[in-house]
């Protein structure tokens, strides 16, 4: 069985129902899906429209179902951890083996930031940035569709990691030595190595991507003072990116060094130093949570403005602490692990650090409070998620000083109290941003509104089961609780683990109403349909095209005279305005190559993961040879003729005629 | 000095929390009923910063409800000022606001932090007790070094005696604590890391490994046993006749993967046991005299003295 590395039939666990049954779902809703698309005819469409395209709409639309099935994937695993707990109390040994509990804390972590967290931040940035910055695309159109397989390739490996072997046991943070060969010889850790590296390239090409993208193609007149908060915040995030992330690309390639080459970077002996692979993890791991905080608080300040009616309250001050966050995301890595040992100079460097962060964050939110001061607030879905988020993520930033204590640390680090806190800043300060965003530019994306009412029953169940299942892990902290105990001795602990498992069943509801609102509002897409494309009378220039925007976005590409750009013209009676010729566009071609270097990215991933040496060398050379195949060819542009330009508009204009708009 | 700040306040505000926690009271919160000066500070540390974080929070819960009530669509009534987006008062009081807690807190925490430094030896008439503590998987063995015992799971200690406690692991990464008594500390393996503990209070306190290591890890639980110095002497006797010896080799044994359910006593340990589980890491000649561990300040390297004693902190 050489030819197949490790992998045996072994591999398979047969004997886990749980898992066997889980990948049975996956499974056959892959293959119902496959199907579907072959019964409908629809797979030219599929590839000339989807698969191969560049366009960042369409781009920003697939990062999003991608986060969607991990946001699935990732609640079905807290799901069961959340009833693993409820009755593995006092003896009782619960349903769930201790390696799969395991697996399941591992794998939601990761799922939730590598691949629910960060595909739907990018698919945010992708749907609204070029628009809100006037440009037709990003500046790298094939590279933004790299970066999306990739990202895909290594979500289907977490993916096939249900069913063939297994996933890592080592937490998402995968700490050596416990990480390493010799405590961990499975192939558990090398898919999460290969997982992270394969998606953390996409990502740090996306960083490139968007940070090019904002500094070049900005609209004339789009100053940096000019420029959207969520362009903002989205520039601070990819230049975040493009730093941080080399950081775990090294840290991971250390610990394969370590696992394939018998290396000794983080092992116990031979000289390595299992200290220094926390450190360089939390170098990136630190500015990581920025990256996934800040888009959402861009999204946040475009939607306390807007529903609002008013322009955003110290849009200086917004910008400044955007980048002071940033810049002090360094600054705070050590109070990871305060309790390392490290002397009591340098925690309390860092701590007072950490606190600094909470400077330029209170700012901001200060000045969401007055934006809507003297407004008028519209309760819509964005605006709900905004209040829910500002309420209950200063309760998490209130902890998280609290943590930022090394003496209050010493005593609360790896309790369920640490599990509580940083839910409560990444559910509301990343996950109701996002959702924000969601509700905030779906019309933008798909030409309709999202059901209101099946909203506000998602809202409620996210932000009422939030505090039921995490209230109690806060006592459970202060009671001694670790965290990822698969059960326990102490009798006193289960009470709260049942109200934290029936919050969980909560979030359930709001999870599937989230569902329900995505069908119902399809089903009535026509009462809901956006017919000028600004349907929360926007501020932004994002909201000056046609929804969704035809493919090249501007026919005319607009000029930017105000921080609300849109309101401006809106104002000034040159918004809508045709101008007296049109003229022809340049657009990028679609191309297979993307498609074909995540799917070999893929594969290079499993056969390096189960030790398939030949076709790890195969697919090696694929990628290698397609992005020269691709780098040879001259042709990637299109022209859009004047003519076909006029057309798209003019069914637009008389779309906004219609609705009396112009 | 901070302590007596602290405890001044705490005296006020100790009242107003159990009225606060009444219901489930602090008994029931391990860490917030301390057994000694170092969950004392703790405590009170916590207490006094979630008072400090109440002022910021409280203020935002009302602005955040109440203007976003007041300033409602529907309300025509409220003021609209469309284009207002900056005020210098307004700006002075967000910024000016976090930075005079920041500052407050910082203080409280650079003075807390160096007071709480787990290497600071407790101050005491009493000679400390040394004790060298190392994470197997998934049991914590207790060594005795000056009275040669040793015992697995069970962490015995007499009260109102400064403990003198050295850790490390024999293989991955642990986190120790008992909970009542304060401050949790990493124990990896090649190297020692260190804690000084002390309760006033006699009882069983729970202990155990907060740093996820596998299989057993909710297992990993240890009983830490605060005795009065009589008793403490009785289990000292327990522990001698009924112990068996203990050296490198059948401490690699008992290191095996496993959990047990009683603890085991061990008797005549091999003086600089200790030091041979640490040196294990490091026993290829050249590496043991040069391998320095770099760790952050409290200086954790290896030092390749004839004795095996792996690790001897210099002070900072």
């Amino acid at each position: 069985m050489d030819i197949l590395g490790k992998l045996t039939l072994q591999s398979i666990p047969y004997d886990n129902p749980i898992l066997m049954f889980a990948g049975a779902i996956m499974i056959g809703t892959a293959i119902a899906v496959l199907a579907g698309v072959t019964y409908f005819g629809k797979w030219k469409y599929l590839y000339t429209e989807w698969l191969t395209t560049v366009d960042h709409k369409k781009i920003g639309v697939m990062y999003l179902i991608i986060a969607f099935i991990f946001l699935l994937r990732g609640f079905i695993d807290a799901l069961m951890m959340r009833a693993q707990q409820a009755f593995a109390s006092g003896g009782s040994e619960g349903y769930l083996p201790p390696h799969h509990f395991a697996e399941l804390f591992t794998g939601h972590g990761t799922m939730m930031i590598f691949f629910m967290g960060m595909p739907f931040l990018i698919g945010l940035m992708n749907i609204a940035v070029p628009t809100q910055i006037g440009a037709r695309d990003v500046a790298f159109p094939y590279l933004n569709a790299v970066s999306l397989w990739l990202t895909a390739s290594a979500g289907m490996l977490v993916m096939a990691s249900l069913i063939i072997g297994s996933f890592s046991d080592a937490g998402w943070t995968g700490y050596a030595p416990y990480s390493g060969i010799s405590a961990n010889p499975g192939v558990g850790v090398d898919y999460w190595i290969w997982a992270l590296q394969i998606s953390g390239i996409g990502t740090t090409i996306t960083g490139i991507n968007f940070f090019v993208t904002i500094m070049r193609e900005r609209a004339p007149g789009m100053k940096f003072m000019r420029m959207p908060l969520f362009t903002w915040t989205t520039l601070c995030t990819n230049i975040l990116m493009v730093l941080a992330f080399p950081a775990l690309t090294v840290v991971l390639a250390l610990l394969t060094f370590d696992r394939y080459l018998g290396m000794h970077f983080f092992t116990s002996d031979g000289g390595g130093n299992q200290m220094m692979f926390i450190n360089m993890f939390w170098v990136w791991g630190h500015p990581e949570v920025y990256i996934l905080i800040l888009p959402a608080f861009g999204v946040f300040s475009e939607v306390a403005a807007t529903f609002s009616n008013k322009r955003l309250f110290g849009y200086v001050s917004m910008v400044g602490a955007t980048m002071v966050i940033a810049l002090l995301s360094f600054t705070v890595w050590v109070h990871h692990f305060f309790t390392m040992a490290q002397d009591p100079l340098r925690n309390s460097i860092f701590a007072i650090a950490t606190m600094v962060i909470g400077v330029p964050t209170g700012v901001k939110i200060y000045d969401w409070i007055f934006t809507m001061y003297r407004g008028r607030v519209r309760f819509n879905l964005p605006m709900l998620w905004l209040i829910g988020f500002i309420i209950t993520f200063t309760i998490g930033g209130m902890t998280g000083v609290m943590l930022a204590i090394p003496g209050i640390d010493f005593k609360m680090h790896n309790s369920e109290f640490l599990v509580a806190h940083f839910h409560n800043v990444l559910i509301p300060g990343m996950l109701f941003g996002l959702f924000a965003g969601y509700h905030y530019w779906f019309p933008k994306a798909f030409g309709f509104r999202l059901d209101e009412k099946w909203g506000r029953r998602s809202f409620w169940g996210w932000l009422i089961g939030f505090y039921v299942a995490f209230m109690p892990l806060y006592v459970l902290g202060l009671m001694g609780m670790p965290r990822r105990m698969v059960s326990y001795a102490d009798p006193a602990w289960q009470p709260f683990l049942i109200v934290a498992a029936f919050g969980a069943l909560i979030v359930l509801f709001g999870v599937v109403s989230m569902a329900i609102q995505l069908i119902v509002s399809v089903r009535n897409r026509e009462q809901l349909r956006d017919i000028t494309g600004d349907p929360w009378n926007g501020r932004t220039l994002d909201w000056a095209t046609s929804s969704p925007p035809a493919h090249y976005n501007f026919a005319v590409i607009p000029t930017v005279e105000d921080i609300d750009a849109f309101t401006d013209m809106k104002e000034r009676g040159v918004a809508y305005r045709r101008p007296d010729k049109y003229e022809d566009i340049e657009m990028p071609r679609s191309t297979p190559a993307a498609l074909v270097i995540g799917a070999l990215s893929f594969f290079l991933g499993f056969a390096l993961i189960w030790h398939i040496w030949w076709l790890a060398a195969v697919t090696g050379v694929g990628i290698i040879v397609t992005v020269i195949v691709r780098g040879c060819n001259d042709n990637t542009w299109y022209t859009i003729p004047a003519e076909e330009v006029e057309r798209t508009e003019n069914e637009w204009f008389r779309q906004l005629e219609k609705a009396g708009v112009v | 000095m901070l302590r007596n700040n602290l405890g001044r306040f705490g005296g006020l505000i100790s009242l107003a929390l159990v009225l606060m926690l009444s219901g489930c009271g602090l008994d029931s919160l391990s860490t917030m009923s301390p057994v000694g000066p170092v969950g004392d500070v703790e405590r009170d540390l916590t207490i006094f910063t979630l008072l400090a974080m109440l002022f910021v929070l409280i203020p935002i819960l009302v602005l955040t409800l109440g203007i976003a009530w007041r300033y409602r669509a529907s309300n025509t009534n409220s003021t609209y000022t469309p284009k207002w987006g900056h005020s210098w008062i307004v700006e002075m009081f967000v910024w000016g606001g976090p930075i005079v807690i920041l500052v407050i807190l910082s203080v409280v925490a650079w003075i807390s932090t160096h007071d709480l430094d787990p290497y600071k030896a407790i101050k005491s008439d009493a000679k400390p007790v040394h004790i060298q503590a190392v994470a197997t998987q998934w049991k914590w063995i207790f060594i005795y070094p000056e009275q040669g015992v040793a015992s697995v799971n069970e962490f015995a200690f007499p009260v109102n005696v400064p403990l003198d406690i050295s850790l490390t692991s024999d293989n991955v990464m642990n986190s120790f604590m008992i909970q009542r008594m304060g401050t949790q500390i990493f124990a990896m393996s090649g190297m020692q890391t260190k804690l000084h503990l002390l309760s006033r209070e006699t009882g069983d306190l729970e202990g155990g490994n907060y740093q996820y290591t596998g299989h057993g890890f909710s297992k990993m639980r240890f009983t830490a046993k605060a005795m009065t110095e009589d008793n403490y002497k009785q289990w000292l006797q327990k522990v001698r006749s009924q112990g068996t010896p203990l050296d490198f080799s059948k401490f690699k044994q008992l290191a095996k993967p496993s959990e047990i359910k009683k603890p085991i006593y061990y008797s005549q340990v091999t003086s600089g046991l200790f030091g041979d589980i640490i040196d294990q890491f490091h026993n290829s000649g050249v590496a043991a005299s040069t391998h320095e561990m770099p760790g952050m300040g409290h200086d954790m390297k290896s030092d390749s003295s004839d004795s095996g004693h792996a690790t001897e902190t210099a002070a900072h």
